[in-house]
């Protein structure tokens, strides 16, 4: 006998067909060159005289090709692939791997019906979400868990409510906000009382199923036919009007806030309907599941109508819904024997519309009570335990004010004595808009407080323009600008050099609005209360500022810091003297300009009246801008290395240690591995120009490129010269004398 | 002049079965297309089909005639299709009667189809295992293609929870 050199099923596993042998007859293996195998043409004779014996799918899995499979799977309900991955280690491999995520991106696509998987979230993951009927809570071992489909988790009624569940918590805080009127809604609604009185009713969420309850009236078209009302959701709504209205009415449109007020008269009247309803609202729910409990036993938790209901992707509380209680007690699912193929397919085309309803129903109850759970429990902690005992100081650190984990008191509040540590740093990195807001909120609390020192007379002649943009027209406009000189008495570093905090960032950054920590950088005033009265205007400063900014030919009036910072030059005193000895002159900012005039009027070294101020071209403030050093002094530096993670040092020489010794990176560099983060106003330590003497190289070539500036003594200049450009003899237009160069 | 479209060819299936059919209704299959047009001389000698039964052969033909002179699937269409690729299981009349066979013919058919390169004959295979996967628990999957469930009591219980890629656990 014969056999072909290669068998057309030589690469199958030959242990398979011998288990495949199946049937009870055992297929009688050939020795071919020492491998037994049996060809698949002979199995299959031997399973078709057996009638009806079938092949492993998973042959055939093994034996098409993958596109063959993709094909096949991309057919599949998501919950169908679910499944077929739960039949078998190596179907559950191939479809669990991340390779096969096309089929599972087909699968969605052909059901336009499944909601598409978040990103973030893996297809199996948001399967299971959505239709898995495992109901255990991911955080603890409860068997009665709902899906989160916000935060991706199934939890269970005890954790959601359980505030101390630090992963609940921490897990809403990526998308989560206070509004910032929720609790000013709420109480214009009458919330408080139902919170304190009836908080089970506080939790009613609307239902189409819910008889008696007045329909929504107004609102968006879609909610129109809903019953019943949630809470926090009215009061969320009603904010987010609140907060248009507002927008209106700084537009000067009329009747704005007429608006507003008739609109929540009609909510408040919508809520009190409904909570004259809440009695019988409360007799039908109890009602409700007093027969889902007798009705339960209609339904065998392990028949197979259930298991197949299960598979469908409903679940068990679906069927047991009074609804559907009428339809299935008819059927008598209890009993496997009376539901036959054919007349389960008749049974399922009857329930599956009501199903359906049934279980979108669920969905939108369990997302609305999860959102109210979240709401309510910051509704609760703000108006009922936490705003009494606060001072006005303190209000920032409100829920009402600021997202729930920058506010240390409250985290101690809520998850107990131990506080939750928050890394400031990786806040500031991972929730930059949260900062963002966290440091408008700040600013303008302290631009209201400090505008008090303002003198009245400039408040009255300055920053009112306009044509300026709105921002520069709010309480801050007068304080921004680059004659506001403020001194804060009480701080040593200041009031020991004198120099006056100008404008209103640097005075913003002194008082802590950079910082997450409550007002902590007036190193001996915690408190904004506390702190302003050491705040006072700097006349003389001030004055001084007045004169430089005219002497540029800018309207002292209107001119702001931060224009002055953007046009950012850089000023050369002209009274300073000039010998061999000196170290050069200063190359200043226009603060440090100031700064130098208070100081050496005052000190009489130079006249008292008028300044001499040289500006620098641009291309000299270039050059004076590379070799000014960043001024270390200023704590708070950020390691770029790390990923993500943000080390303890703070200083610039402990974090160059750690550069060091964790990244092994011996000299950093600015803006690549470290970065002064801290201030807005990054601080230098100015260049300095050098006057040319006799000993000093002092003429450039004119020949070579602007960007090769190198300086030369007349002699040198000359053998360059015949060097590089082949000029024999030097003229007097090849050389450009340098007065003041940088070192 | 002999029309090409009543042009006989003759194929050899690796049972040793031959059929003559017309070349139309072969170049539903795009292999065999492929294979008449390289072939510039008129032929006597069947082509060798070395991957599909006579059986099969029998029924693909039977597909072939039917769906003989609808138009083939262009690339641009595919390309559609594949954009889009949103595909619903539903099936002809005819096709669901033809594709009644048992599981072993399907699968069968389902090979030659993608070996032959018919499209629609392979989406109607395909289609048919996916009707019959739907809707079934697990333990009904294994008990329709015969499965040996592999996972233990505890891994079973384990799996329903663990979600994620397996590259991720």
């Amino acid at each position: 006998m014969s056999f072909p050199n290669q068998l057309p099923y030589y690469f199958v596993d030959p242990k398979e067909f011998a288990e495949v042998s199946a049937s009870g007859r055992v297929v009688k293996d050939k020795n071919v060159n020492g491998i037994f195998i049996a060809t698949i043409r002979e199995l299959r004779s031997t399973i078709s005289s057996h009638g009806r014996r079938k092949l492993r799918l998973l042959n055939f899995f093994q034996t098409l090709p993958l596109d063959v499979i993709e094909c096949i799977f991309g057919f599949l309900h998501p919950l169908d692939l679910l499944h077929l991955a739960r039949t078998t280690k190596s179907l559950r491999s191939l479809l669990f791997s991340r390779s096969s995520n096309s089929i599972w991106e087909t699968s969605f696509l052909n059901h336009p019906s499944v909601p598409h998987y978040p990103k973030g979230c893996s297809p199996p993951r948001w399967t299971d979400l959505l239709y898995g009927h495992n109901t255990t809570c991911s955080f603890c071992d409860n068997s009665t868990s709902i899906s989160d489909l916000v935060h991706l988790h199934r939890i269970c009624s005890h954790c959601a409510s359980d505030v101390g569940g630090k992963y609940y918590m921490l897990g809403t805080i990526s998308g989560y906000r206070v509004n910032a009127h929720l609790c000013t809604v709420a109480e214009r609604l009458d919330l408080k009382s139902l919170l304190d009185e009836h908080p089970e009713d506080a939790q009613i969420v609307p239902s189409l199923l819910t008889p008696s309850f007045p329909l929504r009236q107004s609102g968006k078209a879609s909610r129109a036919t809903e019953r019943g009302i949630s809470w926090m959701g009215e009061c969320e709504e009603i904010c987010s009007t609140y907060l248009k209205t507002i927008e209106r009415a700084w537009r000067k449109e009329e009747g704005a806030r007429e608006k507003l007020e008739k609109y929540l008269d009609s909510r408040t009247a919508v809520v009190g309907r409904v909570r004259e309803q809440i009695p019988s609202y409360s007799t039908w729910a109890r009602q409700l599941y007093e027969t889902i409990e007798r009705q339960g036993a209609y339904l065998h938790p392990e028949s197979w109508a259930t298991r197949k209901f299960l598979a469908l992707g409903y679940q068990r509380s679906d069927l047991l819904h009074p609804h559907m209680t009428a339809w299935l007690t008819r059927f008598k699912l209890e009993r496997d024997r009376y539901v036959t193929r054919t007349r389960w397919t008749r049974i399922y085309n009857i329930v599956e519309p009501t199903l359906q309803v049934i279980k979108n129903e669920r969905l939108l109850q369990e997302s609305t009570r999860l959102y109210n759970g979240r709401i309510m429990v910051i509704t609760r902690i703000y108006q009922l335990t936490y705003l009494p005992s606060l001072s006005q100081a303190q209000l920032p650190l409100t829920p009402m004010r600021l997202p729930l984990v920058q506010s240390r008191r409250l985290l101690e509040l809520v998850f107990g004595e131990t506080a939750l540590e928050i890394d400031k740093d990786r806040l500031q990195i991972e929730f930059p808009d949260i900062f963002r807001e966290w440091q408008q909120l700040r600013i303008a609390e302290v631009a209201l407080e400090v505008r008090k020192c303002y003198p009245e007379e400039l408040r009255a002649t300055s920053g009112r323009d306009s044509s300026r943009p709105p921002q520069e027209l709010d309480d801050r406009g007068v304080l921004n600008l680059a004659i506001s000189a403020f001194t804060c008495t009480s701080c040593p570093s200041i009031s020991k050099d004198q120099d006056p905090l100008l404008g209103w960032e640097e005075l913003a950054y002194h008082l802590g609005c950079y910082d997450l920590d409550p007002y902590d950088l007036c190193p001996s005033k915690k408190m904004l209360d506390e702190a302003t009265p050491a705040l006072s205007f700097f006349k003389s400063y001030s004055k001084v500022a007045y004169d430089f900014v005219r002497q540029l030919g800018l309207d002292p009036l209107k001119t702001t810091a931060r224009e002055l910072d953007e046009i950012d030059a850089r000023f050369v005193c002209g009274y300073c003297p000039i010998t061999e000895k000196t170290s050069g002159r200063k190359a200043l900012t226009w603060r440090g300009c100031i700064y130098h005039q208070a100081h050496e009027t005052s000190d009489g070294d130079h006249p008292p009246n008028g300044m001499f101020w040289l500006q620098l071209s641009p291309p000299a403030v270039a050059a004076v801008k590379r070799r000014e050093i960043p001024d270390f002094s200023v704590p708070k530096w950020l390691c770029l290395v790390c990923p993500g993670d943000i080390s303890t040092a703070s200083g610039y020489e402990a974090l160059k240690r750690h550069l060091k010794s964790n990244h092994n990176i011996a000299k950093p560099l600015i803006r690549r591995h470290l970065l002064n983060r801290c201030s807005p106003l990054r601080k230098y330590l100015p260049a300095r120009l050098y006057e040319s003497s006799r000993s000093l190289a002092d003429c450039k070539c004119r020949h070579c490129p602007l960007e090769q500036t190198r300086l030369f003594r007349k002699k040198s200049l000359a053998m360059h010269l015949r060097d590089k450009h082949q000029l024999l003899e030097m003229k007097e237009e090849d050389s450009q004398v340098v007065d003041l160069f940088v070192k | 002049m002999a029309a090409p479209a009543t042009q006989q060819i003759k194929i050899r299936c690796n049972d040793e079965k031959e059929f003559t059919v017309d070349r139309d209704v072969l170049e539903r299959s795009v292999l065999i297309k492929n294979m008449l047009e390289d072939v510039t001389e008129q032929q006597d000698a069947p082509i060798p089909l070395p991957n599909v039964s006579g059986p099969v052969m029998a029924k693909v033909l039977e597909y072939c005639t039917h769906h003989r002179g609808e138009p083939l699937p262009s690339a641009d269409t595919e390309q559609s299709q594949d954009e889009t690729r949103k595909r619903t299981t539903d099936i002809s009349e005819w096709d669901q009667k033809f594709i009644t066979v048992d599981q072993e013919m399907l699968f069968e058919i389902i090979l030659a189809a993608n070996y032959l390169d018919i499209k629609s004959l392979l989406d109607v295979g395909c289609k048919t295992v996916a009707n019959m996967i739907k809707g079934k628990t697990p333990e009904e999957i294994r008990k329709l293609f015969n499965i040996v469930n592999d996972f233990t009591p505890e891994e079973e219980a384990q799996i329903k929870k663990e979600n994620e890629w397996a590259e991720d656990r």
